[in-house]
């Protein structure tokens, strides 16, 4: 399912679904990300993505249990730069449960792209996932306003600047779930 | 210095001088025959009056002023803490200009983005192994104009020695007599004092800038608390790079006690019996190391003995507690006290030479347990807070309302509030005009109306003391109070060493960084099958002697690029990799530090007995 997506300031994107064709695209948008956007998105230093960490973070995308989508940018030429990640990967052990994770490059955060990307995640959540369960750092205010944006949150101190984040996801409305 | 600073604007407070410089000048005028400092000399202590400080410092303070130094010019020191420190830096105050600090533990590396982003025109160096470590950055550093060296070898142009200086300052008042006393009139509370370099999480050291007004409230603050006089003698050891050996030698010059300057670590104990000061302040590590070492004497002791060490402890912390609840112990223990002072606890003391009225812990947080054991043998630990961003001073335990995990109320004129996520903010004059050169930065962490972000969280209790309870920046503190940014030396480690999957640096509270590190299946496997080696079990090879030493040799790498405090002093490989069935993973990879610190608890305390 591939939808468009508006951004601040009227840049033009599509979100689309993570393809293991992607992998080195991945790869090389990683190499990119300020160490501040790769310690955010691992809560670890990260220097590259390994092709262990690539094998679970693309080959393991299965739409079912592990959504992951992308967002691209066109320009001008119609020539597109993926600049957004997201993903919501379920708990094996309690299926109502999933993971969240989103990484923006870091010239395009701040535009919009995480809210857009995170719409259309929790669309296309996998089924019957109805709970977010992650961990954050405690002073990444934007990705905590953000997860506060998708329904009651609770937050719990886990440990030096990390914080555990439950979200109780606002349930589908049957009006944006249904489309043509 | 750039245009784009907060302009500070807080009126002197009561007491409070214009300068650094006219706080030493006035201390020197107000009490010229009394003991200013004592320090090591080839045969015990020597000792020297305001008055002999006086004239050295106004003498090299002419000396930098003979070799062109003008108002808020920067001068670097990169020495231990020793007298020579503290008159080359009264110097650079009274000549008006601006002192930079490096740790003589600080990498070449570090030291020449300080002293290229300072533009320190003077360097005093320690030895030569601190003018080695300059001369070999030589070539990258235009500004810097001339090495002063306590100890080193001078060669009477790019480097000269202390005695040059002097003999230059000498004949600059000979010209021009009134030359240093008239810079120092000219001192306004805005003119910068001290450019300290501090750490962030990532990417280089930002200087702090603080003003003369900033140290001078210190000082009246501190005076303020009226729990210092004349009389005492302080005990001073920290390294004096850092705010908080600043911090204290400023308050001396306003309150005019002695100090006695020693920067030897492994000096502590024997000069505390010799020296017999009556205040010390240092980092918690210190106090942990005191406690640790006399417990860990005692329980070697025969039976009795340990006995009645343990039994005189429960009597004085009863005695202890009673006092922190403000009431007065009983009778029956009353008298076990006295005993138990006589036979047990006043022989602590007496290990700290006997005339401790209290002690003060800052830069990182004091364990309440020592605290409470210092407490019970006689010795009360004020626990003090405040930023290299607040020069070293915000908060601080009352001496007639002692509270052990919990730092104390603001200093008279400054104020602390709570920001909603729960992060400590602070405003008064003690706050810094701003990070050097890096506008964003400032903005960043200071607002408009004045408070500064401190990126503690904490809480204020209904007496206005505040308590720290986490912190918003992904900074380790050890108890020596250095920060360490743990996902630098992760990135470093995973970079060098190809068998590796995981590291987590471990290092709050601790005296020093270890790290548990988890392998790479397939790289671990490759490994092995390259050495031909028969094994072929991950969590058997994780303990392999060679894949051991070659992971050692990847960590020596990688510590040889850090700072001496940042070096990874030990390390265990895990038998398996961190996982999501764990909990150490989340599902996307993120790594629950808490989780693997817990699970891994009895493997991290190893490192550290």
């Amino acid at each position: 399912m591939i939808t468009e997506a508006v951004l601040a300031q009227g840049s033009r994107a599509f979100i689309w679904p993570l393809l293991p064709t992607d992998r080195e695209a991945l790869r090389d948008g990683f190499e990119h990300l300020s160490a501040q956007s790769r310690n955010s998105r691992f809560l670890t230093g990260v220097p590259h993505l390994t092709d262990a960490m690539l094998d679970h973070l693309v080959d393991e995308v299965d739409g079912a249990d592990h959504v992951a989508l992308a967002l691209v940018v066109l320009d001008d030429d119609d020539v597109g730069t993926p600049v957004g990640v997201a993903r919501m990967i379920r708990y094996a052990e309690r299926p109502c449960e999933a993971d969240l994770a989103v990484t923006v490059l870091d010239d395009w955060q701040g535009r919009g792209v995480a809210t857009a990307l995170l719409a259309e995640l929790v669309r296309e959540r996998p089924t019957g996932v109805t709970r977010i369960v992650t961990t954050v750092a405690a002073g990444n205010t934007a990705s905590l306003a953000m997860l506060r944006r998708l329904g009651a949150t609770t937050t719990t101190p886990a440990g030096l600047n990390r914080v555990d984040v439950v979200v109780d996801l606002v349930p589908p409305d049957p009006a944006t779930t249904e489309r043509p | 210095m750039t245009n784009d600073q907060l302009a500070t604007s807080h009126p002197l407070q009561p007491g409070q001088s214009t300068s650094v410089a006219k706080m030493f000048y006035d201390r020197v005028a107000g009490s010229p025959h009394a003991e200013a400092y004592r320090y090591p000399a080839p045969e015990g202590w020597a000792s020297e009056t305001w008055a002999e400080t006086g004239t050295t410092v106004r003498t090299l303070a002419a000396g930098l002023l003979a070799l062109g130094i003008h108002p808020e010019d920067r001068v670097a020191i990169a020495s231990s803490t020793r007298i020579e420190w503290i008159h080359a830096d009264l110097a650079v105050t009274c000549s008006g200009a601006a002192t930079t600090t490096v740790y003589p533990t600080t990498s070449a590396a570090d030291v020449g983005l300080i002293l290229a982003d300072s533009g320190s025109r003077i360097a005093f160096a320690e030895d030569d192994a601190q003018v080695a470590k300059l001369r070999g950055l030589r070539n990258d550093l235009p500004d810097l104009q001339h090495v002063i060296t306590f100890d080193g070898t001078a060669d009477g142009e790019w480097v000269l020695s202390l005695s040059d200086l002097r003999a230059l300052g000498e004949q600059h008042l000979a010209d021009d007599p009134a030359a240093v006393d008239d810079v120092v009139d000219a001192i306004r509370p805005d003119h910068l004092s001290t450019l300290i370099y501090t750490s962030g999480t990532t990417g280089r050291p930002k200087g702090v800038e603080l003003p003369h007004s900033c140290w001078t409230y210190i000082g009246a603050g501190a005076e303020g608390l009226d729990f210092l006089s004349s009389d005492d003698l302080q005990y001073l050891w920290l390294p004096l790079s850092h705010s908080f050996g600043k911090m204290l030698g400023t308050v001396q010059l306003q309150i005019g006690f002695a100090t006695a300057v020693d920067g030897r670590m492994d000096r502590i104990v024997p000069n505390l019996a010799e020296l017999r000061p009556t205040f010390m302040a240092g980092p918690p590590r210190i106090f942990e190391k005191v406690h640790g070492k006399i417990v860990q004497t005692v329980e070697e002791e025969a039976g009795i003995r340990r006995l009645l060490f343990g039994w005189a402890f429960r009597v004085g912390g009863q005695v202890a507690e009673a006092q922190l609840q403000g009431r007065r112990p009983g009778l029956l223990v009353r008298a076990q006290h006295a005993i138990a002072d006589r036979l047990v606890l006043s022989r602590i003391r007496t290990r700290l030479g006997g005339r401790i009225r209290f002690m003060i812990s800052g830069s990182a947080a004091l364990s309440a347990d020592v605290a409470a054991w210092f407490h019970a043998a006689g010795m009360l630990i004020l626990e003090g807070y405040g930023l290299t961003e607040t020069s070293a001073g915000a908060c601080l335990v009352h001496i007639d309302d002692p509270v052990f995990g919990r730092v104390g109320p603001p200093i008279t004129g400054t104020e602390v509030r709570i920001a909603a996520d729960g992060e400590i903010l602070l405003r008064g004059p003690s706050v810094m005009r701003g990070y050097h050169g890096l506008p964003e930065e400032t903005a960043e962490v200071l607002d408009a109306a004045g408070w500064l972000s401190t990126g503690d969280v904490g809480e204020i209790d209904a007496r206005g003391r505040v308590r720290i309870t986490d912190r918003k920046k992904d900074l380790i503190k050890t108890s020596g109070g250095k920060y360490i940014a743990p996902q630098g030396i992760e990135i470093l480690f995973k970079a060098e060493c190809p068998l590796a999957s995981q590291m987590v640096v471990h290092a709050e509270g601790r005296n020093y960084a270890t790290a548990l590190i988890t392998l790479d299946p397939d790289a671990v496997a490759q490994w092995a099958a390259a050495k031909e080696l028969t094994e072929t079990d991950y969590a058997t090879l994780t303990s392999d002697p060679g894949i051991r030493d070659y992971v050692k040799e990847c960590l020596d790498r990688v510590n040889g690029r850090l700072n001496r405090w940042e070096t990874i002093k030990d390390f265990r490989i895990l038998e398996r990799d961190l996982t999501v069935e764990a909990g150490e993973l989340t599902p996307s990879m993120k790594v629950r530090r808490k989780v693997v610190e817990t699970t891994y608890a009895p493997v991290l305390d190893s490192m550290y007995s």
